[in-house]
């Protein structure tokens, strides 16, 4: 490795330094989140206002669970709890359902959401 | 050409054999896996370095320009979004390699050796890969997010070519300099 070298690799490690300043941000923080019954919206709610919620779906009551800015669903009348297996949710763009209630959670944050995939 | 001086028809060989060389290198590697879309060692640049070293930027030009041409009529992606982001990359990355050499001769104090030379055109051919992708493909705010991993991984990966190119070069003969003497990827009938 000669001098040059070290000078190229410090420059081009600084590079990657300064792209991780600039553009690294930790996934968006979700401020509220959506609920959804059978497709229909039924109600908004901010996530920094900690309480619990049951919503009504197919099958009976799902009850969600908000707490420290993040939402789960706690308890539900399905079979398989696929959706309160999701457990807790916090970053924008994410979702947890329970098809068998048909109700569904969509989080959103005051950045829009995340990116879900980039494909090329 | 009857013209042409005699070691245009040694270079043509060399090119020749040394791209294949690549080509093969190119293909096998597009047959792996990747975690992130853009993220690839680029073993195939080690040719070109290792090209670049003994022989001359022009000949380097050559094996890495007809390595993207042929990989990508072998893989499938002529025309397609990877091709042009290939062909970006390489002409990035062989910028890169130029000015480097440059560097190398005008200011021999600091000159670089293949792993400067790999780290540099690593990170260009991410670059500019990188610009063609946001700039033309996906102008989503939300691309430039992956900017700082991919560049890691432009770094590594660069360090570990230049690393295996300079391994390589320091077990291969010295170049031969008259014409008579046939590089080995060129002596098959």
């Amino acid at each position: 490795m000669t001098r040059g070298d070290v000078l190229a690799i410090g420059l081009a490690a600084m590079l990657v330094g300064v792209s991780y300043a600039r553009h690294w941000k930790p996934p968006v923080t979700a401020t509220r989140f959506e609920v959804r019954v059978a497709g229909q919206v039924v109600g908004r709610y901010p996530l920094a206002i900690d309480r619990e919620l049951m919503i009504d779906g197919a099958l009976g009551l799902s009850k969600l669970k908000v707490e420290n800015g993040r939402v789960r669903f706690a308890a539900s009348p399905c079979r398989n709890k696929v959706c309160v297996h999701s457990g807790w949710l916090s970053h924008g763009g994410e979702a947890a359902a329970c098809l068998p209630n048909r109700v569904s959670i969509t989080l959103a944050g005051d950045a829009g959401s995340g990116v879900d995939a980039v494909s090329f | 050409m009857a013209a042409a001086p005699p070691t245009a028809d040694r270079e043509d060989r060399l090119v020749a054999g040394f791209a294949a060389l690549a080509i093969v290198i190119h293909v096998i590697e597009a047959g792996f896996p990747s975690p992130v879309p853009g993220v690839k060692p680029g073993l195939a640049n080690v040719v070109t370095l290792i090209v670049l070293v003994r022989y001359s930027l022009r000949l380097a030009l050559w094996v890495a320009l007809l390595r993207v041409l042929v990989g990508s009529l072998l893989v499938g992606s002529f025309l397609a979004p990877g091709f042009w982001l290939s062909l970006c990359g390489a002409g990035a990355s062989l910028a890169a390699l130029a000015l480097g050499t440059a560097w190398s001769r005008t200011v021999p104090a600091l000159r670089l050796s293949p792993l400067g030379l790999s780290v540099l055109s690593a990170l260009a051919h991410m670059a500019g890969q990188f610009a063609v992708a946001y700039g033309v493909f996906v102008p989503h705010p939300g691309l430039l997010r992956l900017l700082p991993p991919l560049l890691t991984a432009a770094l590594l990966f660069g360090l570990a070519t230049g690393g295996a190119a300079q391994a390589i070069l320091r077990h291969l003969p010295p170049v031969p300099s008259d014409d008579t003497v046939r590089p080995p990827t060129a002596r098959a009938p």
